[in-house]
């Protein structure tokens, strides 16, 4: 009797013991500093200050006050949201077309893909060439008599963070286009077909069955998208620096220059913001969609 | 037989990528490790240094520098940790802000005083034997120390740097009122040569501008500089500061400058006034020299820029070599500078940059730009003045970012000047720097 009592009460501790060792590396390694650093997003920790100081909200006061952090935070949203919709969308679209039995459909999958797994900044340092005013793209765009459509891409301020995504589209779209890929197949062909027979246009098609079970591969498609377009740093750091003057400045550069110039806790207030923000929009997503997801 | 040979297609062509996407990998990031560790010091066990330096500073006596050390001192590697211009003084900070340094940085020296304490980052070389013989021992004191092996024994003249052979061309002779210099501007754009280079894709070379502008404009005036870094005086409070600016924005506007300024890099500055196309920019000596070395035909010379009245020369920083004292193998990097302290090899990296050398031993020849300005210009008592970075408490990387938001449309003169004091004042407080507690 006592020994069976004994059994079932070590029973109980078995599972939280072998997840612990994995969790207390990782709670002390990560979530401890995290935390951590939020807390001194609340002081003026600096590099030539010898202790810190609690300042309460006052470096997020800052951060609102000053026309360069909000224009950074714009920055962020447009690039957030641009190369959201450009990678999903074409992503999308490249996965629909080379889902069907199209010759030669592989090595097509791994052309569209093959940016992905480029460097950053090697792809960077190429479309700083590319998008010189007197790079390749004017020249190309001379050549077949579009001239009037050429601009400074990566100077002139009003177009440079359109530019900037487009870059990140073409590095990218072929890694959500693999995801989608994936998704696509296992979509039984025999609804498909069932659907057509009775009537349904490629449009009704696509909204009413492939649409709905696809919605997980949407889903961890448009969160990984959102939340590396709110992150982003070394695209903009290699193609522009943040330039010209201030008008590519995103969140994370200018974390990376508050850091440079030693405003230590400034920089990691800036990087609480982007936290939230990041945390917020990645929930409601993920929940919207969860409770759409479809089973056939 | 076909199932093989996909099998093996597919093997091979996974190992390509895998070895690309290494390659690419490592080769994006220099490597920033300090060193093998070696704490005895008697013993030949394998000792790195590694030496952090700036590309276009990575001259070719730097590598054969190196390479003598390593034979003389076997068991001893050199390794030049080479960065690109513009990250540069970011990463520096980053490296010293996360305590993961090399032994030894090449750099600027008054400007990196501003952004770092030089007494709890670099070793003081005023203990060294070299120390007493050099020509400038007691310039480079600052912080209660000396921390660096200069390289020069004295400033970089920044002034406007013009091809001469453009300038005879057209029968142009040197402004001296700035009335003249638009004059000049407007010759050679009505000969289909670009006045101005200007390449913006760089920072640093628009904040030549400033820096050698605004000392000229605090030129004369008593406690200038002092009222400025202790907030006495604000920049927006300057009138000459805000014409200085407007300088640039009318260069600008009369079409005076070449149509990708803000897009043009350093080398194809150089390369536009070399070969004849733009005619001058302002910058310092050192311009002349990378042009000549890469440009063996193209020749030089300076004056100062006539922006306003009586106009001067800036004067650059003294720079070199810094160790750092929190880095792994803090002796043998000592040793190494002890090294390039003797008069032959100081001559080789002298002879490099066409630097006036900081011992008197040194034997390089000092190149005709040199020869002239000293004759022209220092021997007739124009003697230059010290450049923004050395006159300001604070670096001004800032506003040289702002300047060229002005350029690219982003603000005004009066709005550069404003945001600039508002980040003087931000710097400066977060430092407590006098006058800012």
């Amino acid at each position: 009797m006592k020994q069976n009592l004994k059994k079932g009460y070590m029973d109980r501790f078995y599972h939280p013991l072998f997840i612990a060792p994995a969790f207390i590396i990782f709670f002390v390694f990560f979530i401890l500093p995290v935390v951590f650093g939020f807390g001194f997003s609340f002081t003026d920790w600096n590099q030539y200050l010898t202790e810190i100081n609690f300042i309460g909200l006052k470096n997020f006061q800052e951060i609102f006050e000053d026309r360069v952090s909000m224009l950074a935070l714009k920055n962020t949203l447009i690039f957030a949201s641009v190369t959201t919709v450009g990678k999903n969308v074409l992503g999308l679209g490249l996965a629909l077309i080379l889902n069907t039995k199209l010759r030669g459909r592989t090595v097509w999958r791994a052309i569209y893909f093959c940016p992905a797994i480029l460097s950053t900044i090697v792809v960077g340092l190429v479309f700083s060439a590319v998008l010189h005013p007197t790079g390749l793209l004017n020249d190309a765009l001379t050549f077949v008599g579009l001239e009037s459509i050429t601009r400074s891409w990566l100077t002139d301020k009003d177009i440079v963070m359109f530019t900037i995504s487009a870059v990140e589209i073409w590095m990218y779209a072929g890694f959500h286009m693999a995801i989608y890929l994936a998704g696509l197949q296992s979509i039984p062909y025999d609804l498909l077909e069932a659907a057509r027979i009775d009537g349904a246009s490629p449009w009704q098609q696509f909204r009413y069955i492939i649409f709905p079970l696809i919605i997980p591969s949407f889903n961890i498609n448009l969160i990984m998208s959102l939340i590396g377009g709110f992150k982003v740093f070394d695209m903009v750091y290699v193609l522009t620096n943040g330039g010209p003057g201030f008008a590519s400045q995103v969140v994370s550069t200018m974390v990376y220059e508050a850091f440079g110039e030693g405003r230590w806790g400034y920089g990691t207030a800036l990087n609480l913001i982007l936290f939230v923000i990041i945390s917020f929009i990645s929930l409601v997503v993920l929940n919207f969609f969860r409770k759409r997801e479809v089973e056939y | 037989m076909k199932k093989a040979m996909k099998k093996f297609l597919a093997l091979t062509l996974s190992v390509m990528l895998l070895a690309l996407s290494a390659s690419c990998g490592a080769s994006e990031t220099p490597s920033d490790q300090g060193g093998d560790t070696a704490s005895e010091p008697s013993a030949a066990k394998d000792v790195s240094i590694s030496i952090m330096i700036n590309q276009t500073w990575n001259k070719p006596s730097m590598e054969a520098l190196a390479e003598e050390y390593e034979a003389l001192n076997p068991g001893v590697t050199i390794d030049y940790q080479v960065i690109p211009d513009n990250e540069f003084s970011q990463l520096l900070k980053s490296k010293i802000a996360s305590k993961e340094v090399p032994e030894i940085v090449m750099d600027n020296y008054q400007s990196l005083a501003k952004a770092v304490s030089m007494a709890d980052t670099f070793v003081n070389m005023q203990d060294r034997e070299w120390y007493s013989k050099l020509i400038n021992k007691d310039q480079i004191v600052l912080d209660g120390g000396a921390y660096l092996l200069p390289i020069n024994g004295s400033g970089d003249p920044f002034g406007m740097i013009y091809n001469t052979e453009v300038y005879e061309k057209y029968n142009i002779e040197i402004p001296t009122t700035y009335d003249e210099f638009l004059q000049v501007c407007e010759t050679l754009k009505a000969n289909g040569v670009a006045p101005v280079v200007l390449t913006g894709k760089e920072d640093w070379t628009i904040g030549m501008w400033t820096v050698t502008m605004f000392p000229n404009v605090m030129y004369g005036v008593e406690n200038g500089w002092d009222d400025l870094n202790t907030g006495k005086v604000k920049f927006s409070e300057v009138q000459g500061f805000k014409d200085a600016l407007d300088v640039l924005n009318e260069l600008v506007e009369k079409g005076y400058v070449n149509d990708d300024f803000l897009a043009c890099t350093y080398d194809m500055g150089q390369q536009m006034i070399s070969e004849g196309q733009a005619a001058m920019t302002l910058q310092g000596s050192w311009f002349i020299n990378e042009c000549t070395t890469k440009y063996p035909d193209a020749k030089f010379s300076m004056y100062p820029f006539p922006f306003k009245e009586d106009p001067k020369f800036a004067s650059g920083q003294y720079s070199g070599f810094h160790v750092f004292k929190d880095s792994e193998n803090v002796e043998e990097a000592l040793k190494f500078i002890d090294f390039v302290a003797q008069p032959e090899n100081m001559t080789k990296i002298c002879a490099d940059w066409n630097y006036i050398p900081p011992f008197t031993e040194c034997t390089n020849e000092l190149p005709y730009w040199i020869e002239e300005y000293m004759t022209n210009y220092m021997e007739k008592g124009e003697m230059p003045i010290e450049e923004m970075a050395i006159t300001s408490a604070v670096e001004c990387g800032y506003l040289t970012t702002l300047t060229i938001d002005m350029l690219a449309g982003g603000q005004t003169s009066e709005d550069v000047l404003k945001n600039w004091d508002a980040k003087f004042a931000e710097l400066a407080t977060s430092r407590k720097l006098p006058g800012w507690e």
